[in-house]
């Protein structure tokens, strides 16, 4: 099947800084791909240049089938819902849905028919008569909106689009721009640092690092496989631990928190004696009450436990060691309290060997 | 009605908030002092020529400040009770005027000793002024292209001057004594509405000549001496000292001469050195005096029987007897209508 | 004090704030301009100077008089020119400082701020050099041979409106550059991304975003030239008035002061039409500006 948008090995250096390294991508119709990473990623370089604002220092970008690499920003279709979303501030709310038809040349009749049809999707047709300074944040975010799809682009380009919201409000415009671009089947690219907005949205997640993708894969997949370490430091919360290859038991094991710790289910390549780091997520450790088959001896004191909501978050230390535990918020009743012994019960399926270096 | 506010109450509210702020209060804490105002530029030499020896002399201090025949005017106007000046300079046409009106006093004859020994009209019509320097109107050629003398006034009109001669501007007083040295040369020596009516019309034949009016003297000068045009009318001084500086400029004087043009010092009323003042005076008509003004300022002296150093007198008008007296009045009541008309019929 | 009286006091307090403007202002502004305002109803006298009176005779011949309306027209024109020309320079200068001279914008910046620091005369002294007949232009114009005779610009209208427009650009670039730089980066890119040429991104976006920038700068530029002294003096030609000297002129040469008063007022009033009638045109064209 033929690919909506296709990014070939696209590198961008600024200034002899290199922001987008031999990144490539794939987007299939429909298809909404999320672009995660810290600031200063390059995730927004990518997207840039996909929307033609920045011209690749090398490789190929082809949109529809046609090598767009180099086309001037005015003639490429995909539109784009900018961070702070841009509205013209001198124009109506109706303005400035018809502005892309009219530069377009589309005839007056076809530009009104599609502004009414958007803003029916968007469900702002009684905001047509003003201007973006009498418009609440949400309202902006889906007259932004509305202003790209009437173009009827090849490929939608959300950039931190949903930055400006209050939280509540956020999650509600992710459900509803989820369900209206599955709807309507539109190619989408969304440039995001906040992980819960990828998931949210995206069908594929490509976390990026450092001007590279390090992974691009499913949601589920990308938090549960991580291929690097980078990938799961930056997907949820978790626990670094230093430890070293030992056995337990006549089993190969690695032992941590000075071999308090043992993990035998772990595949371990490493010769004994290596030091290395790992990593639990968070919700990967539950705080039991009696020794675990990890956790046998000198249990651990819970410093702080704190409700969530739909989770707790506790606290516990171990010697020096802090170790963060996440779990459903039902156990609330039966979960430790403040002062409370404990041991680690540890899910080894979740645990990965990140570094081999010890942690600091 | 019962609005009885006149001009004097509200140019003295003006002034004096003014007053408490600049020269006045300091000027009556130091009211030991002259305060007499000049022209600035050459005429800095005065504090050297005359404020310096005289107080040398014991006669007292002089201090000196820079204003022009307007400024110095407004001033005055607006601050009348406490005038910051002893004695002002302005040209004589509006020293009788600012006499006439009641802003400057009258001096008697027998005040000022020295008048004895100077010109007739020294001492100006209804004693309103003193002449301390004499200035005249001359021709100011530029002598590469001015080859063939100009001896009468009506040598402007010459075709190869076409387009090379600048005039002054009515903003300019001097406007009005070119106008009176064209109704003097038509009129055969008479000035009167007849003669004048004849130079306006001589004047607008004139105009296709004129390059430019000049709004400011110095204009006419650096035009002459650039070459950019060929001659102008020009108070013999700026002739003069322009003469000093740049070989390529001349002088012609008319046959039918040029007007008696003394810059005055007048005393305002309500002044605080009334004797003081007088004692100045009687000090700069004095020949030594009168003798350093001519050399200093290549001025005509107002004194007579003064001598100039020889390496001086080419660049002087010191041809006192083609200079002839103007009737204040008559030039008093007519000149806004004569600066109108040039406005409107020549400077168009 | 009830505690009545200290409500109503505390109510007034906020006006301490501009009492040290009031100081100021009152006697060295508002009262000049009404003794201005007396003057002109006085009464000018050849001998006398200005007589006190209470007459409209100097309004009536001030906007009756060919002389006087055609003294105001000229001083319109030049104006109205010297805004257009200097504001439609400034332009295009301005949105290239805006949007290209990122690392050097202090420096043009600095350069566009300078010739206000000197002396318009010494400006003046130059412009003479170099419009005058036997000055640099011309001479560069004639050796060139461009030219058989000298351009003749100084103490013309032409040197006095070049003249003009180098005094009054920086007051034209200032309020463009100010009005095109808060125009957001994004919203060029929003304009491109939906279609428009480069060309229909300034059309479409620029141009109207710095539609009050415009009417700073044609205000500026206006209001400046409006009232200029120097230069019509000393660059301009005498015969084609212009109201501030005309003003000077009548004060000192004709001893009217009264009539001087007058224009002053006529021009002061015109000022301030002007200013209320941009005021009104901005809000016309900006109507997002007010919108809430």
């Amino acid at each position: 099947m033929a690919h909506v948008l296709s990014v070939e090995a696209v590198s961008k250096s600024f200034k002899g800084v290199a922001a987008v390294r031999r990144c490539s991508l794939e987007l299939k119709q429909g298809e909404i791909v999320a672009l995660l990473g810290p600031s200063g990623c390059g995730k927004t370089t990518l997207l840039n240049m996909i929307a033609g604002f920045e011209v690749p220092d090398e490789g190929r970008i082809e949109l529809g089938g046609r090598d767009i690499t180099r086309l001037p920003a005015h003639q490429r279709r995909a539109g784009m819902v900018f961070q702070a979303y841009a509205l013209f501030p001198h124009m109506t709310v109706r303005d400035n849905i018809l502005y892309g038809p009219r530069v377009q040349g589309e005839k007056p009749g076809v530009a009104q028919s599609r502004a009414s049809e958007v803003a029916d999707l968007l469900r702002i047709g009684n905001l047509l008569d003003r201007y973006p300074s009498q418009l609440s944040g949400g309202q902006r975010q889906r007259v932004a909106v509305a202003r790209a799809l009437a173009t009827r682009p090849e490929i939608l380009l959300l950039d931190e689009a949903f930055s400006a919201l209050d939280r509540n409000l956020r999650e509600e415009m992710q459900i509803e721009l989820s369900l209206l671009l599955r709807r309507l089947g539109i190619s989408t690219i969304l440039v995001t640092h906040d992980q819960r907005e990828a998931f949210a949205l995206a069908d594929r997640i490509a976390v990026m690092e450092a001007g590279r993708i390090s992974q691009i894969d499913a949601p589920e997949a990308v938090y549960r496989t991580p291929k690097t370490p980078f990938v799961f430091e930056f997907l949820g919360s978790s626990n670094h631990l230093a430890a070293t290859v030992g056995e337990q038991d006549g089993t190969p094991a690695l032992l941590a928190a000075g071999g308090k710790l043992a993990l035998t289910k772990m595949p371990v390549a490493q010769p004994a004696g290596s030091a290395l780091t790992i990593g639990i997520r968070a919700e990967g450790i539950r705080l039991a009450t009696a020794p675990t088959r990890a956790h046998r001896e000198s249990p651990a004191v819970v410093r702080l436990v704190t409700f969530l909501g739909q989770t707790i978050r506790m606290v516990a230390e171990m010697g020096d060691i802090s170790i963060i535990s996440e779990v459903a918020a039902v156990s609330y009743e039966t979960c430790p309290r403040v002062g409370d012994a404990v041991f680690l019960d540890i899910d080894e399926t979740g645990v990965h060997v990140l570094d081999n270096a010890v942690a600091a | 009605m019962t609005f009885k506010l006149n001009r004097r109450e509200l140019v003295v509210g003006a002034g004096a908030m003014a007053a408490t702020l600049s020269s006045g209060k300091f000027a009556q804490a130091q009211s030991a002092a002259l305060k007499v105002t000049h022209f600035g530029g050459p005429y800095q030499v005065l504090q050297d020529l005359v404020g310096a020896p005289f107080e040398r002399a014991g006669l007292g201090r002089v201090e000196y400040e820079v204003e022009t025949t307007a400024s110095a005017l407004a001033k005055i106007q607006s601050q009348k009770a406490s005038p910051p000046f002893d004695l002002v300079m302005m040209s004589r046409s509006i020293t009788y005027r600012a006499g006439r009106a009641g802003f400057v006093a009258p001096f008697e004859r027998a005040d000022i000793a020295a008048l004895a020994g100077t010109v007739p009209g020294t001492l100006g019509p209804g004693g309103f002024g003193v002449g301390y320097v004499l200035d005249t109107f001359g021709i100011m050629v530029d002598k590469r292209q001015v080859t063939q003398p100009m001896t009468s006034w009506m040598d402007f009109w010459r075709p190869d001057l076409r387009g090379k001669i600048v005039l002054p501007a009515a903003s300019l007083g001097l406007s009005i004594y070119f106008l009176l040295c064209i109704a003097r040369t038509v009129g055969n020596g008479k000035i009167d509405d007849a003669s004048i009516d004849e130079a306006f019309k001589k004047l607008i034949e004139l105009k296709p000549s004129v390059r430019t009016f000049y709004t400011d003297p110095i204009q006419a000068s650096q035009l002459v001496e650039r070459g950019d045009i060929a001659a102008a009318p020009q108070l013999s001084i700026r002739i003069s000292n322009t003469m000093r500086s740049a070989a390529t400029v001349g002088r012609f004087t008319p046959n039918e001469g040029g007007p008696f043009l003394p810059f005055d010092l007048s005393m305002p009323v309500s002044a605080k050195n009334p004797e003081l003042a007088k004692k100045y005076l009687n000090y700069i008509l004095s020949k030594e005096v009168q003798t350093k003004l001519a050399a200093g300022l290549l001025a005509t002296p107002v004194a007579t029987g003064i001598d100039v150093p020889a390496e001086l007198r080419p660049f002087m008008m010191l041809d006192t007897d083609k200079i002839w007296p103007i009737d204040e009045d008559y030039v008093a009541t007519k000149s806004r209508d004569w600066t109108t008309r040039w406005t409107r019929e020549v400077q168009s | 004090m009830t505690p009545g009286t200290a409500a109503s006091l505390r109510r007034w307090t906020p006006l301490l704030w501009i009492v040290p403007a009031a100081l100021v202002l009152l006697p060295f502004f508002f009262l000049p301009l009404v003794l201005l305002f007396r003057n002109s109803l006085n009464r000018d006298d050849p001998m006398l100077l200005m007589v006190p009176d209470f007459t409209a005779i100097n309004y009536i011949k001030a906007l009756s008089d060919p002389f006087y309306l055609q003294l105001f027209a000229n001083t319109i024109g030049a104006a109205l020119f010297v805004a257009v020309i200097a504001t439609i320079i400034a332009y295009p200068f301005s949105y290239f400082i805006s949007r290209y001279a990122r690392r050097s914008i202090g420096l043009v910046v600095w350069a566009v701020y300078m010739p206000l620091f000197v002396s318009v005369i010494v400006r003046v002294f130059g412009w003479m050099i170099v419009l005058a007949d036997s000055g640099l232009l011309n001479a560069m114009l004639l050796k060139l041979h461009f030219l058989q005779t000298p351009l003749r610009l100084l103490f013309e209208v032409d040197g006095m409106l070049i003249g003009m427009v180098h005094r009054y650009l920086p007051l034209a670039i200032l309020p463009l550059f100010n009005a095109m730089k808060k125009i957001p980066d994004e919203l060029h890119r929003a304009s491109a991304n939906l279609g428009a040429t480069p060309s229909g991104v300034i059309r479409d976006v620029v141009f109207p975003l710095s539609v009050p920038g415009i009417v700073i700068s044609l205000q500026l530029t206006f209001a400046g030239a409006l009232s200029d002294f120097v230069l019509p003096q000393v660059l301009g030609s005498p015969r084609f008035r212009m109201l501030a000297p005309a003003i000077y002129a009548e004060a000192t040469t004709n001893l009217s002061t009264a009539m001087a008063a007058t224009l002053a007022v006529l021009m002061l009033v015109f000022i301030i039409a002007l200013l209320g009638a941009s005021g009104y045109l901005v809000k016309r064209l900006t109507p997002w500006m007010t919108a809430r």
